[in-house]
């Protein structure tokens, strides 16, 4: 159990006694009519205010009307305290009588989130908490309530005055408190009135229920301060009461709703991050789609280079190798020495066609790769390459066929631009097993400044990879040599 | 007076066999290019009889060559010639203005001049 739930059942233990400590003062009041009524405005208003403001105060513990709530049914018991028949308990219950309303008033206007925002939030809330705690205060202190007509009503046990100073007192404090409930009231207006619809639909039931309260309450002030009718003032005040009341009603409905209306909330959020995860996944189809088009175009480029190279070199030399054979033959006889002649250099094109082929042979896939692993394969590449090459740890074990060829062909490029661009004195191929993946890294010291997008083979090499979902990367700064990087998943 | 030939291709071991046997069979190999510009203004300063043309070049092809030589009013006698099978050329060698095509693995003076007649 959470520290704040065990605060807010002990809070609720809490109100509950002083509710019932309420009840018990009522009933046996002496001053107090009618008896249940009162009573009964008094427990339904004070435990709902207090039930309701600490279940939103644990349901929200960010957010200040539940705390607020909670107070406001806390000091509705004062109620309870100036029913009571002691003098001292009776002027204790004066004192706060009136604070539930200043926190009304923070609430409404500060609704729904509890925080005093704009000046004339503030200034409300903080014209309410005057009027109604040291004017409420220093009137206690010269109230004389038989005066102020309340039939066996206990004496004021803090009289420092004259009652005619508190009735002054008790004026001002009207005076005040009418213009401050109907600012609050239009205030609470101007809130709905800017709501949007699903806002109203949360926020509307305590704001009407409030403004509703503080007009009865208006009502009874001015009426009151007129005097025009003791009947007019009474059904004013318990009307107020009633309002009051059904406000933590208003509260809870106004939940409901607003749970509703963020059930729609969370369906359109979460059809914006659906929408948002399309986009996403849109964009990766597109990535993939790019890839593949370029792993196909790679391949048929690939044939093309294999057809041209077939092409360009043995056939041609082939070509050649026939030619002489059958001007040899035409010369045997006349020319035995044309004829040697001939011959040598038909076996020399043939020695030459044979060794382009292997060369070919190895480019389209490498023999003592699938014979003899990657291990071999590399230190046949450095053997080759004309830039003298350091290997530095090679995998033992045999890896899938696919991650194996993959990660030739990835030293391959790498050394065959080594040689080609880097006029690099040494490179280094580094092969290292961690983590399910083969990390490779061939590094030389010669110029850098590579552009890995502009190359078509590394590009190949990067779709190859990641077909492999494995990566690829490029360091190359001008002047500091380039790296090359990848790490296949082993499948 | 024997006839002239330009030879046209860009694998210099095929120019130098193709030279030797053609030289060989009593043609005069006057000159030698290895592309397709090359051979057009071959073709200019040497005037040869025959143009033994390759179909694959750097620049253009031999097709190219063919019918740039045909409307420049230049008319030796053109013979095609690819490693490749005429199969494998489709209808272009039948559309040029060469008198005729042959395989570089058959290529023989007896064939050129039975297709230069």
């Amino acid at each position: 159990m959470t520290s704040l739930r065990r605060a807010l059942i002990g809070l609720a233990l809490l109100a509950f006694g002083v509710g019932l400590a309420s009840l018990a003062l009522i009933v046996t009041s002496d001053h107090v009519s009618p008896r249940g009524l009162a009573a009964s405005l008094t427990l339904v208003a004070g435990w709902g205010f207090a039930g309701t403001g600490l279940f939103a105060w644990y349901r929200r513990p960010g957010n200040r009307t539940g705390p607020l709530m909670t107070a406001i049914g806390f000091t509705w018991f004062f109620r309870g305290l100036e029913a009571s028949n002691s003098d001292l308990l009776f002027t204790l219950g004066a004192l706060g009588l009136t604070v539930p309303y200043a926190i009304l008033v923070h609430l409404l206007v500060a609704f729904p989130s509890g925080r005093l925002e704009t000046r004339t939030q503030r200034a409300l809330a903080g014209i309410a908490y005057f009027v109604t705690i040291p004017m409420q205060a220093a009137w206690v202190l010269f109230a004389d309530p038989a005066a102020e007509g309340c039939e066996g009503c206990p004496d004021n046990a803090f009289a420092v005055g004259p009652g005619s100073v508190g009735e002054a007192i008790s004026a001002v404090q009207a005076l005040i408190a009418i213009p401050l409930i109907a600012a609050t009231v239009v205030v609470v207006y101007r809130r709905w009135r800017r709501s949007s619809a699903s806002e109203r639909r949360a926020l509307g039931p305590v704001l009407v229920t409030g403004a509703v309260a503080f007009l009865f309450l208006l009502v009874q002030l001015i009426v009151g301060q007129a005097g025009v009718s003791d009947d007019a003032e009474l059904v004013a005040f318990v009307a107020g009461l009633a309002a009051f009341a059904c406000l933590p009603i208003a509260f809870l409905v106004g939940l409901l709703r607003s749970r509703i209306g963020r059930d729609e909330e969370i369906r359109s959020a979460l059809t914006a991050e659906n929408a948002q995860l399309t986009a996403e996944l849109r964009a990766t189809v597109e990535e993939l789609r790019a890839s593949r088009a370029r792993i196909v175009a790679a391949g048929y480029a690939e044939r093309r280079r294999v057809e041209r190279d077939l092409h360009d070199g043995a056939q041609q030399r082939l070509v050649a190798l026939a030619m002489n054979l059958r001007l040899a033959r035409k010369k045997l006889d006349s020319d035995p020495a044309a004829t040697a002649e001939l011959l040598d250099e038909g076996l020399e094109e043939l020695a030459a066609a044979s060794s382009e082929l292997r060369e070919l042979a190895r480019g389209i896939h490498p023999a003592v790769l699938s014979d003899r692993g990657l291990e071999a394969a590399i230190a046949g590449l450095a053997e080759r390459s004309p830039v003298p090459v350091e290997v530095l740890g090679t995998p033992k074990g045999r890896l899938p066929e696919s991650v194996e060829s993959a990660s030739y062909f990835v030293i391959a490029e790498a050394l065959t631009n080594v040689a080609r661009y880097a006029r690099a004195e040494q490179a280094t191929v580094r092969v290292a097993q961690a983590n399910g993946s083969v990390e490779i890294e061939v590094s030389d010291d010669g110029v850098g400044g590579a552009d890995p997008e502009a190359g078509s083979g590394l590009r190949g090499l990067a779709d190859r990879v990641a077909a492999l979902e494995g990566r690829l990367e490029v360091n190359s700064v001008a002047g500091e040599g380039t790296v090359v990087r990848a790490r296949i998943p082993c499948g | 007076m024997p006839t002239t030939v330009l030879i046209v291709d860009d694998h210099p071991s095929f120019r130098a066999s193709a030279r030797r046997m053609l030289e060989a069979d009593g043609y005069a190999v006057v000159g030698e290019a290895e592309d397709g510009a090359a051979a057009l203004s071959a073709v200019r300063e040497l005037r040869p009889d025959l143009v033994l043309l390759d179909v694959q070049l750097p620049d253009f092809d031999g097709f190219e060559v063919a019918a740039r030589l045909e409307a420049a009013g230049e008319c030796p006698a053109i013979v095609l010639t690819s490693s490749r099978e005429i199969s494998d050329l489709g209808s272009a060698v039948a559309d040029s203005p060469a008198r005729g095509f042959v395989t570089k693995g058959e290529l023989s003076s007896e064939r050129l001049a039975a297709l230069t007649g």
